[in-house]
């Protein structure tokens, strides 16, 4: 059995462009029953151009990995161990020159919170202009030309949305201009933190299909990270899938929704009644998600997995790469699917 | 057929807005003219989006808010008009399971505090040996096992999912018949959501419960109505615009709105999710309910709306065993 670091090397040409690598991360956090683990040993890769979807449900560490990925540190998390490479270079180790060029120029973020991210007291145009005053971009006429592009691209009418301010936006709105608030410096890289999760049913599927249409024109890398995965559906071309702080199957996202090889992925996708399909096929997760502070030894799914023997109770498994961008973290994946 | 348990008719709520610099109050009709009907033993889900009333709608039936003009019968007394003793009786009778467990319970008494202090109320027991059973046994009909482990615990100190389990053995504490889950799994995981629902449909086998499921999930919605059976309400601005029995309302829609809330539901399919395109809708956004469109509530948004809609409001009529409030119904059901 091979384990991602030692595939790493042998598989780097084989593939696109690696613009950001995670290895090994592991955060913890105070609080006050102890240290929880929020991040445990997480491996990924994100792929120039591709949109990434990152699924978990809460507490499987996957907003803590997009705050790390900025450096947004929280004053009481503990980075343990690991490295976040973003074009070759460790984001730990920038200096706060270095940082400020990096956030929102290279990499930018739309946060859960997206319907409160806008200051109560500035209009959208200060918004834009305000950041690009802020990353040293003084040229207001051409920052509003590009406001007003990326505006129109969002399907909002920028002569109108421009001039006002957040409480006269609606919350889709809302949504969309924080997101070209995102766009406005041309990052290689946008984080979607839970985009949706705020947004009515209707509003949701025209923010996905916009944003699907954008990541398309512009080319840029996405990180769309949601608790919801049939949202995913509509617009990752990879996913990954995240449990008890590790990414435990990473894929295409045909080969993760057609063929998912890990026994969550599969659970998870049975769980989530749609509108189409065979009603009667869905059904829960046995059990409950692990408790954080205190994760059972072994694979973390273990106690909820119908397939767990002696051997996943007491050791880890590996993430291993087992085919094209295709990783998968457990010990039976082979018995299971009949490889 | 079994008796009808909660019944409204021509039910209003309006609330009252006031206007920040002067100019007078206004209203905004959170809740208009909903006539529904509930069996012993039957379902209804209510589906809308935010801002549709379902709500609403459900505390009204609960007789926690009172209409602004209509009535809501439960066993065919308006609950208004009742005695203090019948009240407090219906009250005991028809319960609520909310949406964020976190917050509904209070955060500074144990768990054994929250459910025995129902059961000492109404004196269902007489002493608190006989709570202690009594919440011993509501635990483990809820899946919370050994039931010691969670009496002593705080809200803080457990799941979301064990929570919303508490707040269903309190909903079921007082033997109710009629209980409103409003988003009762919507905050939940999704690998528990479904476990959440199968529970709520064993007990409701087990005591013979009515529910009023308000969800905006029309994938939770199917797997509630095909499990438990029952029929589907679809709300918007207030107003009901179809209602029909279980999954067909789904399959095959009778309203434009419906077919947009079915069309713009996630499928966890890449291949189908990525072949669909933009929801056909003239305007994105849900109308404010002070500003709601004449004539056909939903004329704004709907791909299909012409001069008619815009000026006449529809009928809430039968159309096959369906109820539908739209002027195309007939030719919309068959694609025309």
């Amino acid at each position: 059995m091979e384990s991602l670091q030692e595939t790493e090397q042998s598989n780097s040409q084989e593939e696109d462009e690696i613009i950001l690598s995670i290895r090994n991360l592991t955060i913890d956090f105070k609080v006050p029953r102890g240290l929880l683990r929020a991040v445990d040993k997480l491996n990924l890769d994100v792929y120039k151009g591709e949109c990434l979807g990152i699924v978990g449900e809460s507490g499987s560490g996957k907003s803590v990995l997009a705050h790390a990925i900025l450096r947004l540190k929280d004053p009481n998390e503990i980075i343990r161990d690991g490295k976040i490479l973003f074009e070759g270079r460790n984001v730990f180790e920038f200096s706060d020159k270095e940082l400020r060029e990096y956030r929102w120029k290279d990499v930018s973020i739309v946060f859960q919170g997206a319907l409160t991210s806008l200051n109560p007291v500035l209009r959208v145009i200060s918004h834009m202009v305000d950041t690009a005053e802020a990353h040293g971009i003084r040229d207001k006429k051409s920052v509003i030309k590009k406001a007003t592009e990326l505006l129109e691209m969002v399907r909002l009418d920028s002569d109108v949305v421009l001039r006002r301010y957040q409480h006269e936006l609606s919350g889709g709105m809302k949504q969309r201009v924080v997101s070209a608030l995102a766009l406005l410096l041309d990052p290689k890289l946008v984080i979607l933190d839970e985009p949706t999760s705020a947004l009515d049913m209707l509003t949701q599927k025209f923010f996905v299909k916009i944003l699907a249409e954008i990541k398309r024109k512009k080319n840029i890398t996405m990180m769309f990270i949601t608790h919801d995965i049939a949202t995913v559906a509509e617009i990752a071309d990879r996913v990954a899938v995240m449990y008890a702080g590790k990414v435990i199957e990473v894929g295409p996202v045909e080969e993760i929704f057609y063929n998912p090889l890990h026994p969550y992925t599969k659970a998870l996708l049975n769980s989530i009644p749609s509108v189409v399909g065979d009603v009667s096929q869905f059904k829960p997760i046995p059990g409950i998600p692990p408790d954080p502070v205190n994760p059972p030894p072994g694979c973390r799914f273990h106690p909820r997995c119908p397939f767990a023997t002696d051997t996943c109770s007491k050791v880890e498994p590996n993430l291993e790469k087992i085919g094209y961008k295709r990783w998968i973290s457990c010990h039976r994946w082979r018995e299971i699917n009949h490889v | 057929m079994s008796e009808v348990l909660v019944e409204t008719k021509n039910l209003v709520k309006e609330f009252k807005i006031r206007r920040r610099f002067g100019g007078g109050d206004r209203f905004i009709r959170a809740v208009d003219n909903v006539s529904i009907t509930l069996r012993e033993g039957e379902n209804l889900a209510l589906v809308g989006e935010s801002g549709s009333g379902k709500s609403t709608l459900g505390r009204l039936t609960l007789g926690l808010l009172r209409p602004t003009s209509g009535n809501v019968f439960y066993m065919g007394k308006d609950i208004w008009k009742m005695t203090k003793e019948e009240f407090r009786e219906f009250r005991r009778n028809a319960q609520i399971i909310h949406q964020d467990p976190y917050s509904s319970f209070n955060p500074v008494k144990t768990i054994f505090y929250s459910l025995s202090t129902p059961l000492l109320h109404h004196k269902i027991a007489r002493n608190k040996r006989e709570a202690y059973h009594m919440v011993a046994d509501l635990l483990r009909r809820v899946g919370l096992e050994p039931p010691s482990d969670f009496m002593n615990r705080y809200p803080s100190r457990m799941s979301g999912g064990q929570l919303q389990r508490i707040a269903i053995a309190r909903a079921i504490s007082l033997r109710p018949k009629y209980i409103v889950a409003d988003e009762a799994v919507s905050m939940l995981d999704a690998s528990l959501r479904l476990g959440i629902i199968d529970l709520l449909l064993d007990l409701q086998k087990e005591y013979g419960l009515s529910y009023l499921f308000i969800t905006h999930d029309l994938g939770i919605t199917r797997y509630f109505i095909h499990k438990g059976g029952g029929k589907v309400a679809v709300m918007y601005l207030g107003s009901l615009v179809e209602l029909g029995k279980g999954e067909e309302v789904i399959r095959n829609p009778y309203h434009p709105y419906t077919r947009i809330l079915v069309e713009a539901s996630p499928i966890p399919d890449p291949k189908m999710a990525k072949s669909r395109g933009i929801p056909k809708l003239r305007s994105l956004d849900i109308p404010s309910l002070t500003n709601i469109p004449p004539g056909c509530k939903f004329s704004s948004r709907c791909p299909y709306a012409d001069t008619i809609c815009e000026k006449k409001v529809p009928e809430y009529r039968k159309v096959d065993d369906r109820l539908v409030a739209c002027h195309y119904a007939e030719q919309f059901k068959t694609g025309e």
